[in-house]
C-alpha cells in the first residue's frame, strides 16, 4: 500500500528534528575548546628489585631500596617522571636469578635492575645483559664483593658499561679498612701481638696471598693502564708496627672455631682479627670465644650479623667486649642528612641495616641523581647512555655511609665503576648489649669529618673483655 | 641399491645400503601419541614466546622460556640418573657431582684455552666420563647405603676443592665470560636456540636409552637391576655392564654442566652443588616415573615450572615450602609417577618401559 503524503511528511519532520536536536545536544554538552590539550602522563621510570626476601639479611637490604623507592614515590617521582617498582624472588640461585632478569627488563622494561645477592648470581646477570642492552638499555646495580665485576667493566666498556658495583672495590677495600682498623688496635686498644683469622673465600684471597694484577681501563674516551696491587693483611699488619703472632684460614661453612681461637690464644695474641662475611658463622664463633680460653683476647670481626645492634640478642650476650662496625646504631653517625631518618625507618618497620643496607638505600638516591643530571640538561631518563654517563660523573649527596665527594663512579682508577672504600668507625658491644664508638679521633684513615669525630667518637670508652665481664 | 623399502609384517622397513636397516610400523597407536607430544613439545616454546602475553600464568614469556630451558638440563641428567639406576642397581646421589665437573671442564678450557662451546662439548662429555670411569669401581665394591654415602660425599668433596683452590675455579665466584651458546642480536631468539639445543640433546638422549633399554644390553641391565647375584649366575657380566653404564651416564650428567655454563656465561660450582640439584634430578626421575626414561622430562617439567609459577604468584619464603609439600603431597598421590597417570589410562599402548621392579 502506498504511503500517503501526510505520513511521509510526519515521518521527514521527525528525522529532520531528531538530526538537529541531536546534533545540538552534542554541540552543547561538548567540552569547550582549550587552548591547551588535556596533559599527557610522563611514563614512569621502572625500577626492578632482584632479591630473596626469605633470608634476613637480604630482605633487609632489599627493603632498604625499597624504602628509597618509596620516599621518591612520596615526593612526586624522579624529575616530574613517576617512579614504578617490582620486585621479583630470586631465591639466591642463579638461574632463577637470571630469568628474573630478564622478565624485568624485556617483559617488565625495567630502566634501572637492582640485584640483592652474591656475587655468583650478579657475574651470571652481566654476562645476560650484555646481551639484553643493545636491545633493551638498562642500568644493573649491585651492592657486594667481588673484583671480577668492577675489572670487567673497566677492560670491556662497551659490552659491560651499564653495570655498577655500587659498593667498594675488594682490592682497595680490603686493604685500607684492616689498615684503619690495625691502626685502632695499636692506638686505641694498646696492642702489639694479633691473631689474623681469613674466611676461605675469593673475596679474601688477596687478604690471604697478595694481589698483583694490571687492568687496562678502555672508555670510549679514556685509555688506561691500572696496577692493582693489595697486601696480605700479614705484611699490612706488619707495617702498622704490629706482629701477628697466629694467623689461620676459616673454611667456609664451619661451626668449628675453637681451635683457631685456642691457636691464637697460645700463640700470645692479644687481639683477634677475623675478616668474616656472611659465609662465616659469626654467632657460633663468638659464642665459643666466650667460654674459651681466648674469651680475654680482643676480638674484632669484619663483615656479617655483627653489623646489627642485634648481635648482641643473637649471641645471647655472648659478644660482650666484641668489636665490629655496627650499622644500625640510632645515633649513628650522621655523615648525611639522611643517615639517621634511613636507620630509624628501618628500624621501625623491624628490620635491621648492616652495611650493604645503607648502600641499597643510597644506591637508589644514585640513581635518581643522575636521571636529574640528565633532565636538567634537557635530556630524556630514558636515554640510559646519558644516565651511565651521569652516573659516573654525579655524586650523590644523600649517601648515607660515604661523603659527598667520594660517591664518584667513574673516577679513572681501580675503583671505576664502583665507590672508593668506605672506613666505618667502630664499636664495641658493651654491658647490657649497649653499642659504643670506640674510634679514635686522630686515626689518619677517619672519613668522618672532624667535628662529627669529636662529637661521636669515645675511644676512652674502650673496655677489654675481662673488665666488661667483671662488671666494668 | 642404496635404499630398499618394503612392507613386512605390519611394518614398513628401509634398507639402507644393505647395512642398516629402519623399521616404522604402520600401526598408528604405536607412534601417534609420541609423535603428538613432540610436535608440542617443539611449539611449546614458539607460543609462549610469541603467544603468551605477560601474566597469563603469573610470568612472563622470558621467564617460561627460561624455565623450560632449565627444565630440560634437568631432564638430561635426570634421565642420565634413571638409566643409571637401573644399570648399576645403586641410586647415585651426587649427579650434581658430574654436572659440576662437566661445566668446570668447559669453563676452564674455554676461558684459559679459548676452546669453541663445540670442543668444550666433547671435552665435557669425555673428562666426565673418565672421572665417571676412575669413580666406578664403586658400584663393584659398594653397594646400599655405603654407595648412597660415597656419591653424598663426592659434591662435598668437590665443594672443598672448589674454595680451596679458588684461584683456579673461583671459589663462591666462580668462572665468568665464557663463550655464549648463542648471540643473535636478539634476547628472545638466543633463547629459542638455548632451547631448541636443550630440547635436542634431550630427544636424542631419550632416543639413545630408548634404543639401549630396548635391546640386548637393556635386558641386561634390567637382570641387574632387579638382583645383582642372579644376573651373574646367569653369566652376565656385571662388573662390566656396571662401569660402562656408570661411566656413559656421567658423561652425560658433564653435559649438563656443559650447556649451564655456556647458556648462562658464567660458572660457579658452589651454585650448582647445592642440594636442591640433587633433589630437582632425583623428583624428576621418581615424579616422573620411578626411573621411567619418559617419565624424567615430565617430572622435570613438573617440578620447574611448578617452582616458578608458585615463585611469582606467592614470593617470599613461603613458595619454596609450597613447592616442596605439593611435591611431597604428589609423590605420595603418585606412587607411580606422572608416566604412572598415563600408562593407567592407556595400558594397551605400547609403550617401551622398564617392566621389572626396581631397588629405589
Amino acid at each position: 500500500m502506498p504511503m500517503s503524503k501526510k505520513v511521509l511528511a510526519a515521518i521527514i519532520v521527525v528525522v529532520v528534528i531528531a538530526v538537529v536536536g541531536g546534533l545540538s545536544y552534542a554541540l552543547i554538552t561538548a567540552p569547550p575548546p582549550g587552548p591547551t590539550p588535556p596533559p599527557v602522563e610522563k611514563k614512569p621510570i621502572k625500577i626492578a628489585l632482584l632479591y630473596n626476601p626469605a633470608i634476613s639479611v637480604l630482605k633487609g637490604q632489599g627493603e632498604a631500596a625499597k624504602v628509597a623507592i618509596e620516599e621518591l614515590q612520596k615526593a612526586g617521582g624522579i624529575a616530574g617522571y613517576p617512579v614504578e617498582y617490582k620486585e621479583w624472588d630470586t631465591q639466591r640461585k642463579v638461574d632463577v636469578a637470571v630469568a628474573a632478569y630478564r622478565e624485568a627488563v624485556v617483559d617488565w622494561g625495567a630502566h634501572f635492575v637492582l640485584l640483592e645477592g652474591v656475587s655468583e648470581e650478579m657475574l651470571a646477570l652481566m654476562e645476560e645483559g650484555a646481551k639484553l642492552y643493545p636491545k633493551y638499555p638498562h642500568i644493573l646495580g649491585y651492592v657486594g664483593m667481588a673484583a671480577e665485576v668492577t675489572i670487567k667493566v673497566m677492560e670491556e666498556y662497551d659490552k659491560y658499561k651499564f653495570a655498577f658495583r655500587l659498593f667498594d672495590a675488594d682490592y682497595t677495600a680490603n686493604v685500607l679498612r684492616p689498615l684503619a682498623i690495625f691502626w685502632e688496635a695499636k692506638n686505641v686498644l694498646k696492642v702489639s701481638k694479633i691473631a689474623i683469622l681469613i674466611e676461605e673465600a675469593a673475596w679474601t684471597l688477596g687478604a690471604r696471598q697478595g694481589l698483583e694484577m694490571t687492568v687496562t681501563l678502555k672508555t670510549p674516551e679514556v685509555t688506561k693502564t691500572i696496577r692493582i696491587s693489595q697486601k696480605p693483611l700479614r705484611e699490612l699488619a706488619r707495617e702498622m708496627g704490629l706482629t701477628v703472632v697466629y694467623e689461620a684460614n676459616i673454611p667456609v661453612g664451619t661451626k668449628e672455631f675453637l681451635p683457631f681461637l685456642e691457636g691464637a690464644k697460645a700463640a700470645g695474641a692479644e687481639y683477634i682479627f677475623v675478616m668474616s662475611s656472611w659465609y662465616t658463622d659469626c654467632i657460633t664463633l663468638v659464642k665459643q670465644w666466650a667460654v674459651s680460653g681466648a674469651r680475654d683476647i680482643y676480638l674484632e670481626l669484619y663483615g656479617g650479623p655483627n653489623h646489627w645492634t642485634v648481635f648482641w640478642n643473637l649471641t645471647g650476650g655472648a659478644a660482650l667486649g666484641v668489636i665490629s662496625g655496627v650499622f644500625d646504631v640510632p645515633d649513628y653517625i650522621p655523615i648525611s642528612p639522611y643517615t639517621q631518618p634511613f636507620i630509624a625507618k628501618m628500624l621501625g618497620r623491624g628490620l635491621r641495616v648492616d652495611m650493604s643496607a645503607h648502600y641499597y638505600y643510597s644506591a637508589v638516591y644514585h640513581f635518581k641523581r643522575a636521571v636529574e643530571y640528565v633532565v636538567e640538561r634537557g635530556g630524556s631518563p630514558f636515554d640510559i647512555d646519558a644516565v651511565i654517563k651521569a652516573l659516573e660523573r654525579v655524586p650523590c649527596e644523600e649517601h648515607t655511609l660515604l661523603p659527598a665527594e667520594m660517591t664518584i663512579l667513574g673516577s679513572l682508577d681501580e675503583n671505576f665503576h664502583s665507590y672508593p672504600a668506605c672506613l666505618p668507625p667502630h664499636y664495641q658491644f658493651q654491658r647490657d648489649g649497649k653499642v659504643v664508638c670506640i674510634s679514635g679521633i686522630e686515626n689518619p684513615f677517619r672519613q668522618v669529618p672532624e667535628e662529627l669525630a669529636r662529637r661521636y667518637f669515645h675511644p676512652e670508652l674502650v673496655k677489654s673483655p675481662a673488665e666488661l665481664r667483671a662488671g666494668g | 641399491m642404496v635404499i630398499k623399502i618394503e612392507e613386512r609384517r605390519g611394518r614398513i622397513i628401509i634398507h639402507l645400503l644393505n647395512k642398516s636397516r629402519f623399521e616404522w610400523t604402520i600401526e598408528p597407536r604405536y607412534w601417534r601419541n609420541p609423535l603428538i607430544v613432540v610436535i608440542l613439545w617443539i611449539l611449546l616454546p614458539l607460543i609462549m614466546a610469541y603467544y603468551v602475553p605477560l601474566g597469563i600464568v603469573g610470568i612472563g614469556s622470558t621467564t617460561l622460556l627460561s624455565s623450560l630451558i632449565l627444565a630440560n638440563v634437568i631432564a638430561l641428567s635426570a634421565i642420565a640418573h634413571s638409566l643409571q639406576t637401573i644399570g648399576t642397581g645403586r641410586v647415585n646421589f651426587g649427579p650434581q657431582f658430574f654436572l659440576v665437573v662437566g661445566g668446570y671442564v668447559a669453563a676452564l678450557l674455554n676461558k684459559n684455552y679459548g676452546l669453541g662451546s663445540e670442543l668444550t662439548f666433547l671435552a665435557s662429555f669425555a673428562i666426565t666420563a673418565l672421572v665417571g670411569l676412575a669413580l666406578s669401581p664403586l658400584t663393584v665394591i659398594s653397594r646400599g647405603l655405603y654407595f648412597t654415602l660415597i656419591t653424598l660425599v663426592l659434591p662435598l668433596i668437590l665443594g672443598e676443592l672448589i674454595f680451596w683452590r679458588g684461584d683456579i675455579f673461583g671459589a663462591e665466584t666462580g668462572i665468568p665470560g665464557i663463550t655464549r651458546l648463542a648471540h643473535t642480536g636478539d634476547p628472545m631468539n638466543d633463547l629459542l636456540i638455548c632451547f631448541y639445543l636443550s630440547l635436542a640433546m634431550v630427544l636424542i638422549l631419550t632416543v639413545i636409552v630408548d634404543k639401549i633399554l630396548r635391546s640386548r644390553w637393556g635386558f641386561m641391565l634390567g637382570v641387574i637391576n632387579e638382583d645383582e647375584d642372579v644376573a651373574s649366575s646367569f653369566g652376565i657380566d656385571t662388573k662390566k655392564i656396571k662401569v660402562v653404564t656408570f661411566t656413559f651416564t656421567s658423561g652425560i650428567m658433564g653435559l649438563s654442566g656443559w650447556f649451564i655454563a655456556h647458556y648462562y656465561g658464567a660458572f660457579a660450582g658452589t651454585m650448582w652443588l647445592e642440594p636442591w640439584v640433587l633433589i630437582f634430578i632425583l623428583l624428576s626421575s621418581v615424579l616422573g616415573g620411578k626411573a621411567a626414561i619418559y617419565g624424567a622430562p615430565l617430572g622435570a617439567y613438573f617440578i620447574v615450572l611448578s617452582r616458578d609459577i608458585l615463585r611469582s604468584y606467592i614470593g617470599g619464603g613461603y613458595s619454596l615450602l609450597l613447592l616442596y609439600i605439593v611435591l611431597l603431597i604428589a609423590l605420595y598421590l603418585l606412587p607411580e609417577g606422572l608416566w604412572g597417570l598415563y600408562r593407567k589410562t592407556r595400558y594397551r599402548e605400547y609403550v617401551p618401559v622398564i617392566r621389572i621392579r626396581r631397588k629405589l
